[in-house]
């Protein structure tokens, strides 16, 4: 199977020509990843978001005596994406290989004034609706417990603070 | 005719998120293409639990977040201040709003109905890639900053419920 066949087997490029995809494989470089191994780690720079093609990624909060599991990622999906749309920011979480694992290395770089690439205006669109979801799951449960709370409501505006 | 609202917003996104390639001019180009509307002090935007049409970016001032309580007592629960996006989620995925948006003060935005959305939503041009990549940096932000606030809150730097109730959280969302 070359590496244009293994994109065009994802959800998020289903629609993408292939001569997208392999401009899209130029833009974005290939990455082996062996088991254990920690690609992104909690406080570093965030400079590169990886889509994950084949294997399987962890996230984990390091909360000093413990790794706090926040999500795992599987191919198809997008780890890091904040280093997409913005600069100088730090890994909130720390990334490793659940077992050896194949991604393509997403940069700011990469993406260009316009999204002239149909597998990179795919990639965006996946993005939304994903975050979404997140943000949505995210709030579900604050809610849940704000409401069941016992009226303390100074707590919440520390939790949620300023934008 | 050059508009000095428009522009100090266009500049302050561009200093917020340093979007790849993306230009003051392309902005203005994206706000021309939506509706610019104020509003004035107190004036609701959007409230909890509407059907969600419209996505405002918000050009000059503050927007108040408010919560209803069990009760339906509303509780303002945090501030959005320009340049910054509101009322994506619902519009994305249909859902109903998920909190009432309350002018603090006047406020300027640009307001894209779902059907100019579904447009640039998918156009590979300018105004489209600015729209999608200014909402991905806010929600990534948001994202990001919820993660930080709940790794201190854990850490002990929080009152002691609501770290219980922060793992909760947690535990739920790690299934997700």
């Amino acid at each position: 199977m070359t590496e244009v066949d293994q994109l065009a087997e994802l959800p998020i490029f289903a629609s993408v020509p292939r001569e997208a995809l392999e401009h899209f494989c130029q833009l974005a470089p290939v990455l082996h990843v062996p088991a254990g191994m920690t690609i992104m780690r909690q406080g570093s720079v965030a400079d590169l978001a990886l889509l994950v093609v084949d294997g399987r990624l962890k996230a984990e909060i390091d909360l000093g005596n413990f790794q706090f599991p926040v999500g795992a990622f599987g191919p198809g999906e997008i780890i890091g994406e904040r280093a997409l749309f913005s600069q100088g920011g730090t890994r909130s979480a720390t990334v490793t290989a659940v077992f050896a694992s194949t991604c393509r290395m997403l940069t700011w770089g990469m993406l260009g004034p316009t999204a002239e690439n149909a597998a990179v205006l795919a990639m965006e669109q996946y993005l939304v609706d994903v975050l979404t979801q997140r943000l949505r799951r995210t709030q579900k449960v604050i809610r849940a417990l704000w409401r069941s709370a016992p009226g303390d409501f100074d707590d919440l505006d520390e939790l949620l603070g300023e934008r | 005719m050059s508009d000095p609202i428009a522009t100090r917003a266009a500049a302050g996104f561009l200093v917020r998120y340093s979007l790849p390639d993306l230009r003051e001019r392309q902005l203005l180009e994206l706000f021309g293409r939506g509706t610019r509307v104020g509003y004035e002090h107190g004036e609701i935007i959007c409230r909890e639990g509407d059907e969600g049409g419209d996505i405002w970016l918000v050009l000059e001032g503050t927007v108040e977040i408010r919560w209803l309580d069990r009760n339906r007592a509303e509780h303002a629960v945090g501030h959005v201040h320009a340049p910054d996006v509101i009322g994506a989620w619902s519009l994305v995925d249909g859902g109903p709003r998920g909190g009432t948006c309350v002018a603090m003060g006047t406020v300027q935005t640009v307001r894209f109905g779902s059907e100019t959305w579904h447009i640039l939503q998918n156009d590979p041009g300018i105004a489209g890639t600015s729209l999608r990549r200014l909402l991905l940096a806010s929600m990534s932000e948001q994202l990001s900053d919820g993660n930080e606030r709940i790794r201190v809150i854990l850490q002990g730097q929080g009152h002691a419920a609501w770290r219980h109730a922060l793992r909760r959280i947690l535990e739920f969302v790690s299934r997700g």
